[in-house]
């Protein structure tokens, strides 16, 4: 299947990913050739296979609201691998203009 | 010194109870080794300098009350590096987790502490165990210990290569569509994927979800089996653990889908034709199936999996952890964040991934890819009525060069016999059957056995009738 340059550029920038004008051809080319390979899922007969789930044995898990840990047990570990943190929070950029 | 890193776990755990070794000894042998010897394989990303003191308490629990250790106590152990172990860094041989630590630990890695066993360190992987040649490593590709100019199959090519290698006895991998199996079949060594939901995923750095399994690889089917009863079973953590049921009952029936197996190269479908001869004079029943769908797993898995990559690693946003690129704006701080942290194959799998579920192709792809994949289920559901195995070759080959295979989709097809078992979530186990030369090396093949869900022990069974391994 064929895919447009613009396309793929369009992917990237929703994916977040910058690609240079080398890259995207390359992105471009080999999208193309997993499409051509991945086509085949639009061309085998399947019976009766509409809205069907592969797993129809499975079931949603639920458990009880329990045991909750005291507040800030994890907070200072886990922000210990912020890039950037301020006290108890993660800094980033302003997101509201 | 170099003996004590030929044992089995089995065999270090009978030599620690008849005082033969201590676990400070084979710790420090393989610590030795590996320093010796990683250099030229890149097999582990890192060694664990603190291995000795957890051997140590290993020997005193031997000392002081050898009732309360288990088979797996005093044990190494090496750990792909998508496991999270406290205090470790956990980098997916990414750039974007290059400086990692891992904050809490994997409940298998917890269940194994329970057991004292011993971690060794971090082995080498495809980024986000994404391919199967450990070539997508941020950290350089591993070698192949047989034939450093060939790859060792991946993604979980280092823990494959370290148990070939006798610098681990066992290793702890992850598969999503066969990267325990493949690099296992490659490297000569048994590789292991549960039933999906048999191990728990918490702790693992996730790729495709309803794909990802902890996998088992080690040189004797013992081994591999006390680590499967160690870590198995429900886990608060992970909501598709799956609790203990009764193993289904099984005959010695094999299914073979021969249509499909042609598909592998012929040096490797003699050998599996050997395997097969083997089972047969063991008084194992080798019956034709018809597969139809099977080979067009590949297909469905190259869009199912992508779509979850996609989705997982939207999580990377430079902003909690992780690699963090300052730009000018908050978007540009995601991009070049991402963009100077991916690598190629893992961008190409998040870009396809958004593609094939953007509005206007989710219907074409995803959509019919996840029909396809419930026709598959109900293709193995029906084999599985009248054989208690399904048998082909693990991979279509055996260890390829390094360099040789860079046409993604080339390598995608590494994966072909060893993907159904993820999307159709039943257990598979790789067997170091057979060897095929090339350039004048013998090289290793796996033939790989499915069965149904919850059927493990008759994985182990199977294995020890072809191998000829004892119980113990």
């Amino acid at each position: 299947m064929a895919v447009s340059k613009d396309h793929v550029k369009k992917l990237a920038e929703l994916s977040r990913i910058e690609l240079t004008e080398t890259e995207l051809e390359k992105m471009q080319e080999d999208i193309e050739n997993i499409l051509a390979y991945v086509d085949v899922v639009q061309k085998i007969e399947l019976s009766d296979s509409d809205n069907q789930s592969p797993h129809l044995d499975v079931v949603n898990v639920f458990r009880e609201d329990e045991d909750p840990y005291e507040a800030d047990a994890f907070t200072d570990e886990l922000l210990a691998q912020a890039p950037s943190r301020d006290g108890r929070f993660v800094t980033v950029k302003k997101i509201l203009g | 010194m170099d003996e004590l890193t030929t044992y089995s776990a089995g065999e270090l755990a009978r030599g620690y109870r008849e005082k033969k070794f201590s676990a400070v000894e084979v710790t420090e042998a393989y610590l030795k080794k590996i320093d010796k010897e990683n250099s030229a394989l890149n097999i582990y990303l890192e060694a664990f300098s603190d291995a000795v003191a957890s051997a140590k308490k290993a020997d005193e629990l031997f000392q002081t009350s050898p009732e309360s250790t288990h088979p797996l106590t005093g044990v190494p152990i090496a750990t792909k590096d998508n496991i999270l172990i406290k205090g470790k860094t956990a980098s997916a041989a990414s750039k974007i987790l290059e400086n990692h630590t891992a904050t809490y630990d994997a409940t298998v890695v917890e269940r194994l502490k329970g057991a004292n066993a011993v971690f060794l360190g971090r082995t080498n992987m495809d980024e986000f165990a994404m391919g199967s040649s450990t070539e997508n490593s941020a950290f350089g590709p591993t070698k192949h210990p047989i034939d450093p100019t060939r790859s060792p199959g991946g993604s979980s090519g280092g823990s494959a290569a370290s148990v070939a290698a006798h610098l681990a006895p066992i290793a702890l991998g992850t598969d999503t569509g066969g990267s325990v199996r493949q690099p296992a079949s490659i490297c000569g060594v048994y590789g292991f994927k549960p039933t999906y939901g048999g191990i728990s995923r918490y702790g693992l750095v996730a790729m495709g979800s309803s794909l990802d399994q902890l996998g088992v690889l080690a040189r004797k089917v013992d081994d591999i089996e006390t680590v499967f009863d160690t870590v198995r079973g429900l886990d608060k953590n992970d909501s598709t653990t799956l609790p203990a049921r009764p193993a289904p009952n099984t005959h010695k029936r094999i299914g073979v889908p021969r249509s499909f197996v042609k598909d592998a190269q012929p040096d490797a479908v003699a050998e599996f034709e050997r395997a097969l001869n083997t089972m047969a004079s063991q008084g194992y029943d080798i019956v034709d199936i018809d597969l139809p769908t099977a080979p067009h797993a590949l297909a469905a898995y190259y869009i199912i999996m992508p779509a979850e990559v996609s989705t997982n690693l939207a999580r990377y946003d430079g902003m909690r952890y992780g690699l963090h690129v300052e730009g000018e704006s908050l978007l540009q701080d995601y991009t070049l964040s991402r963009t100077k942290g991916f690598g190629a194959e893992t961008r190409r799998r998040v870009v396809l991934g958004t593609h094939v579920l953007s509005s206007g192709y989710a219907d074409a792809y995803y959509k019919r890819a996840i029909a396809l994949r419930a026709a598959l289920v109900k293709e193995f559901d029906a084999v599985f009525e009248n054989v208690s195995f399904v048998a082909t070759p693990t991979a279509p080959g055996p260890a390829f060069k390094l360099g040789e295979k860079l046409d993604p989709l080339s390598l995608y097809l590494e994966d072909i016999f060893t993907v159904s078992a993820n999307l159709t979530g039943d257990p598979a186990l790789s067997v170091p059957y057979g060897t095929v030369e090339k350039d004048g090396v013998l090289l290793p093949v796996g033939i790989q056995f499915m069965s149904p869900k919850n059927s493990e022990k008759a994985l182990f069974a199977i294995a020890r009738d072809l191998m000829n391994e004892n119980k113990n």
